[in-house]
C-alpha cells in the first residue's frame, strides 16, 4: 500500500488521468472539449466526433460547495452545488472552465436545474431523460433525443458522425465496460486483489481516458491482477449503495478500508460498479442500441419502476457475498434520500444487514462517521464468528 | 349565501358595493387566524358585496369532497398533478389537483410522513405533506393517481412510495422543452411523444380511445376561460382591491381545474366580470397601492396574500402554473393543440423562458416589484428564483424571496414582516 488512496498498481493508470486532465486543461491538441454529468449520457456519440471529453464528477471539496451555493441554497444536494461552483468563473476549477460545450441528460431535477444556472457559463444543452425505462414508447423517445444530441455534438465538431462511427464506438466502449465488469469479478473472490478504492480509480480512468488507451493500460493490469493467489485473511465485505459518490469523495471508502479493514466489494452507485453491469447491443441501428443500452442499463433510482433499482441492489449484494450494505445519500438528495426506506427495506428483507449514513461534503462529523462505521462492522464480525461457529458444529455433529 | 344575505338586508346595487364595509365581526390580525380555512372564510367575508366571490369560495371548498363522495358513488375520479385537466373532462373523468392537499393537510400528515416513509428531515413540506395526506386519506379518497414526471424528484419517488400504500399510479413521461431555443423539428418531436402520453393515459383512464370531438369542445370552453380570465385580470388593474390578492388566486387556479365543476366555474367568472363592470365607473381611489407580481408557487400561507393587501399592496400579475396570457391553438386538431399548448408554454421549463414570459406582461400590470415564491426544503425553485431575481435587479425591478410551508398553519411573523417591509420600501 502506497500513501496513496489505491494499490502501487495502480499508480501508471492514475498518471494517465493526472496527465489527460492537464492536456485537456491546456487544450492540448485543440480538440473541442466536451463534458457531462451523469452515466446516462452516452460519451460513445463524443469519441465519434473526435472530441476531448470528460464526465464531470469532481467533488467533495466544502469550498467548491460554497461556492456553488452562490447561486443556489443550502438545500441543493453538495455534487449540485459543487457542479455550479467548479463552473463558475471566480474561483471555480480550471478542469471545468476548460469546457467548451457542457451536455446534460435531464436526470434528476437537482441536476437539471444546476444545468440552469451553468448554462451562463458555457455554451449547454439540456436532452430529456425519460423515467419509464421499460416502455417502448420512451426508447422512440430517447433515441430521438439521442440523435438531437448527435447533431449538436455535429455542429460543435463541424462535421458529420456518421453511424458507422457511432457502431464502432459502442464495440469500443462495450469492450471497456468488458473489462471493467471482469476487474470486478476479481472482487468476488474471498480475499479481493483489488480494494473498493482502486475500483473506484479504474472507474475514473473510464470517465476521464480515452478508450483506446484506457484498454491498452487496463488489460495489462487486470492479467497482473488475475493472477494475484487468492490466499490471506478473509475481510468483511461490503457493498456501498446509494447516491453518486464524487471524484474527490473518498472518506468513506477509505476509513472502512484504510482505517478499520474491511473492504468494499462492490458498488450499486453511478460512479462504481452500476454503469459496468450492461453491455450494449452491437448490431443494427446504434441509436436505437444507445438507446435501449443506456435504458436497460443498471438502474438510478430516478428510473421507474423503483422496484428495478431494488432488485438490482439486492441482487448485486447476493452476487458479491456481502456482509453488509452501507446505504449512502447525500443529503437533499431526492433519489436516494426519500427512497431510502424502501432500499433498507428491501435489503434487510433479503437478510443484508445495511447501515445508513446521510453524508455531504463537509469535513465535521468524520469522527461520528468513524463510530458508527466501527460499531456496524464490529456487528457484522459477530455475526460471522456466530456462523463459523455454527458451521464448525455442524461440521463435527455432521 | 353570505352576500345574498347583504343584498337582502342593505339594499345595494353592485355598483355600491365597492364601497361599503361589510365585515362586522372583530378584526383578525393575520397571525391570528390559523389556517387556511380561516383566511378563506376571513376573504369571504371581506368579499360580502361579491356574490361571484361567495360563490367561487363554494367551489373551491366543496371540491375535494365532492369529488371524494363521487368516487363513493361509484365515478371516475382521479387525483392527478399532470396539467391535463381537458383531457380528464374529455375523458368524463373527474380530477383533484394533488395542490389541493396542502390546503387539507395537517401538521398530523407531516408527523405520518415521517413515520410512515422515513423522509429525510430535510425533505420539502410539500412533498412530506401530499404523502402524509395521501397515508391518512387511503381508503376514502380515490386511489387512482395521473402525475406527471416532469415535477420535481422527491415528488417523483413520492409517488412509489405510495405504491405500497395501495395507490395506483399512472405516470405521465416528462416531456419539457429544456433550452431557451429549440429548433421547430424537435419541438415537433416532443409535441409527437406527448400526443402518445395522452392517448395512453385517456386508455388507462376509461379503457377507451380519447374522444377528439370532446377534447376540441374543451378547447373551446378553455379559451373562453382564459379569455375570460384576462378580461378579469385587467379589470381588476382599475380596482384591484375589489378582488383581493387571495380570491385573486383562487380565480386564476380554478383556470387549471375547474375546481372540478366547469359550468359553475364559468359562471362565477362571468358573475365576476358583470360585478367589475358594474364598479368601473366607481373606482377605490388606489393611487398609493403598491402593485406587484407573484412568481413561483401559488403557496399555502394564506396569510402572505392578506398581508399583501393589509399592507397597501396587491398582486396584480401573476406567473404559476396557471397560464392566462395565452390561448391554445385552434387551427390545428385538438390532440396536436393541446400538445403544442404544453410544449411551448411558458410557466414550466427553462427560467429564461419563463422570464421572458413574465417580462412581457409586467408592464401591462403594473408590478413595482416582484415576490418569488416557494416552498421550505424546495431546492429546484430556488434556482430559478436567483436567476429570474438577478435578471430583474439589473432591469431595476426590486425583488423579494418567499419561503412558506406547503401545509396548514399560520405564515411564520418572519414572512409577513419581510412582505410588509418590502411593499413600504415600494410606497416610498
Amino acid at each position: 500500500m502506497t500513501n496513496s488512496l489505491f494499490s502501487a498498481d495502480l499508480l501508471p493508470i492514475h498518471a494517465l488521468i493526472e496527465a489527460e486532465q492537464q492536456a485537456f486543461i491546456a487544450d492540448e491538441g485543440g480538440r473541442k472539449r466536451a463534458g457531462y454529468f451523469c452515466a446516462y449520457t452516452p460519451p460513445e456519440i463524443l469519441n465519434a466526433a473526435g472530441l476531448r471529453h470528460a464526465r464531470l464528477f469532481k467533488a467533495g471539496s466544502p469550498e467548491i460547495v460554497s461556492q456553488g451555493e452562490r447561486y443556489t441554497q443550502s438545500v441543493f444536494c453538495d455534487f449540485s452545488k459543487s457542479c455550479i461552483g467548479a463552473f463558475d468563473k471566480e474561483g471555480g476549477d480550471p478542469f471545468y472552465h476548460a469546457v467548451d460545450k457542457l451536455y446534460t441528460f435531464h436526470t434528476c431535477a437537482s441536476m437539471k436545474r444546476a444545468a440552469e444556472v451553468i448554462e451562463q457559463f458555457v455554451p449547454t444543452t439540456l436532452l430529456n431523460l425519460p423515467r419509464l425505462r421499460n416502455e417502448a414508447a420512451s426508447r422512440d423517445f430517447f433515441r430521438s433525443e439521442i440523435l438531437h444530441y448527435r447533431d449538436d455534438v455535429a455542429e460543435l465538431v463541424g462535421r458529420a458522425v456518421t453511424d458507422s462511427e457511432v457502431s464502432a464506438q459502442i464495440a469500443l466502449y462495450n469492450k471497456v465496460r468488458r473489462l471493467l465488469r471482469d476487474f470486478s469479478e476479481l472482487r468476488k473472490r474471498p480475499n479481493p486483489p483489488l480494494t473498493g478504492l482502486d475500483f473506484l480509480e479504474l472507474v475514473r480512468g473510464f470517465y476521464y481516458l480515452p478508450p483506446a488507451t484506457l484498454l491498452t493500460a487496463y488489460e495489462k493490469l487486470y492479467q497482473k491482477l488475475a493472477r494475484t493467489h487468492d490466499d490471506g485473511s478473509r475481510p468483511i465485505r461490503l457493498m456501498i449503495s446509494g447516491s453518486i459518490m464524487a471524484d474527490g469523495d473518498r472518506r468513506l471508502v477509505e476509513l472502512i478500508e484504510r482505517e478499520i479493514g474491511a473492504r468494499v466489494v462492490v458498488e450499486d452507485h453511478c460512479t462504481g460498479y452500476r454503469p459496468f453491469a450492461h453491455t450494449l447491443r452491437e448490431d443494427g441501428d446504434p441509436f436505437a442500441a444507445l438507446a435501449d443500452g443506456y435504458l436497460d442499463q443498471a438502474p438510478c433510482a430516478r428510473m421507474k419502476p423503483l422496484d428495478d433499482s431494488l432488485d438490482f441492489s439486492t441482487g448485486l449484494a447476493e452476487e458479491y457475498g456481502v456482509d453488509g450494505v452501507i446505504y449512502v445519500y447525500l443529503k437533499f438528495c431526492a433519489c436516494y434520500g426519500v427512497s431510502k426506506l424502501e432500499f433498507l427495506d428491501r435489503l434487510t428483507a433479503s437478510g443484508v444487514p445495511v447501515l445508513e449514513i446521510s453524508s455531504d461534503y463537509s469535513v465535521s462529523d468524520i469522527g461520528q462517521l468513524k463510530t458508527r462505521v466501527e460499531a456496524f462492522l464490529e456487528v457484522l464480525q459477530g455475526q460471522r464468528d456466530d456462523r463459523i461457529e455454527t458451521n464448525s458444529k455442524e461440521h463435527v455433529h455432521g | 349565501m353570505a352576500s345574498d344575505a347583504i343584498f337582502a338586508e342593505q339594499g345595494l346595487n353592485l355598483l355600491e358595493l365597492a364601497h361599503v364595509r361589510t365585515h362586522k365581526g372583530p378584526i383578525h390580525t393575520s397571525e391570528a387566524l390559523d389556517s387556511q380555512l380561516s383566511y378563506i372564510e376571513e376573504t369571504r367575508k371581506a368579499h360580502g358585496y361579491s356574490r361571484a366571490v361567495d360563490r367561487l369560495f363554494d367551489l373551491v371548498l366543496s371540491y375535494v369532497y365532492d369529488h371524494e363522495a363521487s368516487w363513493q358513488e361509484g365515478k371516475n375520479v382521479i387525483w392527478t398533478s399532470a396539467p391535463l385537466f381537458p383531457v380528464f373532462y374529455a375523458n368524463d373523468v373527474l380530477p383533484i389537483p394533488i395542490s389541493e392537499l396542502g390546503r387539507l393537510g395537517s401538521a398530523d400528515a407531516l408527523t405520518a410522513a415521517e413515520d410512515t416513509f422515513h423522509l429525510p428531515k430535510e425533505s420539502c413540506s410539500m412533498v412530506a405533506s401530499i404523502l402524509g395526506e395521501f397515508y391518512l386519506r387511503s381508503g376514502r379518497t380515490p386511489p387512482r393517481l395521473v402525475v406527471y414526471n416532469g415535477q420535481c424528484e422527491p415528488l417523483n419517488l413520492g409517488w412509489e412510495l405510495l405504491k405500497d400504500q395501495g395507490f395506483d399510479v399512472f405516470r405521465i413521461e416528462a416531456v419539457n422543452r429544456p433550452n431557451v431555443a429549440d429548433d421547430a423539428a424537435r419541438v415537433a418531436q416532443l409535441q409527437s411523444f406527448f400526443i402518445d402520453d395522452i392517448k395512453q393515459v385517456s386508455l388507462w383512464l376509461t379503457g377507451k380511445q380519447i374522444d377528439e370531438n370532446r377534447l376540441a369542445a374543451e378547447i373551446k370552453r378553455a379559451n373562453r376561460i382564459i379569455g375570460k380570465l384576462r378580461r378579469i385580470l385587467r379589470l381588476r388593474l382599475h380596482n384591484p382591491l375589489y378582488l383581493r390578492s387571495l380570491a385573486t388566486m383562487y380565480t386564476l387556479a380554478g383556470l387549471s381545474t375547474y375546481f372540478g365543476k366547469p359550468e359553475a366555474y364559468e359562471d362565477v367568472l362571468d358573475e365576476l366580470i358583470e360585478e367589475f363592470e358594474a364598479n368601473a365607473a366607481a373606482p377605490i381611489p388606489t393611487g398609493k397601492l403598491v402593485r406587484l407580481a407573484w412568481v413561483g408557487g401559488r403557496g399555502q400561507e394564506f396569510g402572505v396574500y392578506k398581508t399583501i393587501d393589509d399592507a397597501g399592496g396587491a398582486v396584480t400579475a401573476w406567473h404559476n402554473a396557471d397560464d392566462w396570457t395565452r390561448d391554445y391553438r385552434e387551427d390545428l386538431p385538438p390532440l396536436e393543440a393541446y400538445a403544442d399548448f404544453i410544449i411551448t408554454g411558458r410557466t414550466l421549463g427553462s427560467p429564461v423562458r419563463q422570464q421572458q414570459r413574465i417580462e412581457e406582461f409586467l408592464p401591462e400590470f403594473g408590478a413595482q416589484g416582484i415576490l418569488f415564491y416557494g416552498y421550505i426544503g424546495c431546492s429546484f425553485g430556488s434556482v430559478h428564483r436567483e436567476i429570474q431575481a438577478d435578471y430583474f435587479h439589473r432591469q431595476g425591478v426590486p425583488s423579494i424571496f418567499l419561503e412558506g410551508s406547503f401545509q396548514v398553519g399560520p405564515a411564520s411573523g418572519q414572512i409577513l414582516t419581510r412582505v410588509r417591509a418590502f411593499i413600504e420600501m415600494l410606497t416610498r
